[in-house]
């Protein structure tokens, strides 16, 4: 429908000018006093955020919520043994796959018991 | 340095493509046409936009208002990366500045080709898991198990990001900016939340630095 390609059109426009402006315009940006040092702690502010929003989702499912603590101890771990950004992931995603799956596995012979 | 970067991109690629296959599964529900499912991930390339933009399309203002809301964030973090990199084409670096190739881009060599290949293969494999979802994605999704474990190498890659900023007043603005995120998605407004950790955690560190210098002197 034509109504849903304008719509489509239109926020592809903005997103892409709220993603292409700042970078466009940098020099501005560049002349204002300690706004390095604000970014900095921006950028570390703004990771943060997205990692409890990934993570944290309500009402709190208790089972997968300690599958995924589980998982990220995991991740923390390799990535602090071999500093490893894509190996420490896959091992995150593995471990949550495992865990997942014995969950299943225990719910199952349980019903079965 | 752009296949550098395509390497890098695995656990982004890893996380996105279940959750495209849903938004391929979602819009199709919703009525949209193959075409249009498609044309909305080509165009736009950001998840929760986009499905704000299916879910609200009964009111065409909602549905182009919301989502340019929700990605008001990303000034900052085209803000941060303009002034980490030189940018030579903002154009093109501009386009695929998602969140997970912006955390990404911050621990990764200043060269705008990295960016480039990073956000090539989240692109790729967001299309992808988008045509997946609009052919018949029923099958793929239906393994209920494998999906949540998919998706959730993002939360992985956020937390590997996150490490090296445990210490000094990084670790401090990183719990005000986790603090504020976890509020605001308990109220419903995660990316509001984003935006505001990404303004506010600064200001508060910056001040909580500057009375601490005073205190020393």
């Amino acid at each position: 429908m034509i109504e849903h390609d304008v719509v489509i059109l239109l926020v592809a426009a903005g997103t892409y000018l709220s993603r292409y402006l700042p970078v466009r315009f940098n020099e501005k940006f560049r002349e204002l006093k300690g706004f390095d040092e604000f970014l900095t702690y921006s950028s570390t502010a703004l990771i943060s955020a997205l990692f409890v929003t990934s993570f944290v989702s309500f009402p709190v499912d208790l089972r997968n919520t300690g599958i995924g603590i589980v998982a990220l101890a995991f991740v923390y771990a390799s990535y602090r043994k071999w500093e490893n950004l894509g190996f420490s992931v896959l091992t995150g995603v593995a471990v949550h796959l495992a865990l997942s799956l014995a969950c299943i596995s225990l719910l199952f012979m349980k019903t079965i018991l | 340095m752009f296949r550098k970067g395509l390497a890098s991109s695995l656990p982004i690629a890893i996380g996105y493509f279940p959750v495209a296959v849903t938004f391929g599964l979602s819009a199709a529900a919703l009525g949209f046409s193959r075409v249009d499912t498609l044309l909305a991930s080509l165009l736009i390339f950001a998840g929760a936009s986009q499905f704000a933009l299916i879910s609200l399309i009964s009111c065409p203002l909602d549905a182009v208002v919301i989502p340019v809301f929700l990605n008001l964030r990303h000034i900052v973090y085209s803000c941060i990366i303009s002034q980490k990199f030189e940018i030579k084409r903002p154009y093109i670096t501009a386009f695929g500045l998602t969140d997970e190739v912006f955390a990404t881009s911050l621990k990764a060599p200043k060269n705008e080709r990295f960016i480039w290949g990073l956000e090539t293969g989240a692109y790729l494999s967001w299309v992808l898991g988008t045509l997946v979802g609009v052919l018949g994605g029923t099958v793929l999704l239906s393994e209920k198990i494998l999906t949540p474990s998919l998706v959730f190498a993002l939360t992985a890659l956020f937390l590997v990001l996150l490490i090296p900023n445990f210490k000094g007043y990084h670790a401090l603005s990183a719990l005000i900016g986790g603090t504020i995120a976890l509020v605001f998605q308990y109220l419903g407004q995660a990316s509001t939340g984003i935006l505001l950790a990404g303004i506010l955690s600064p200001i508060a560190v910056l001040k909580l630095k500057g009375r601490d210098k005073k205190v020393v002197k």
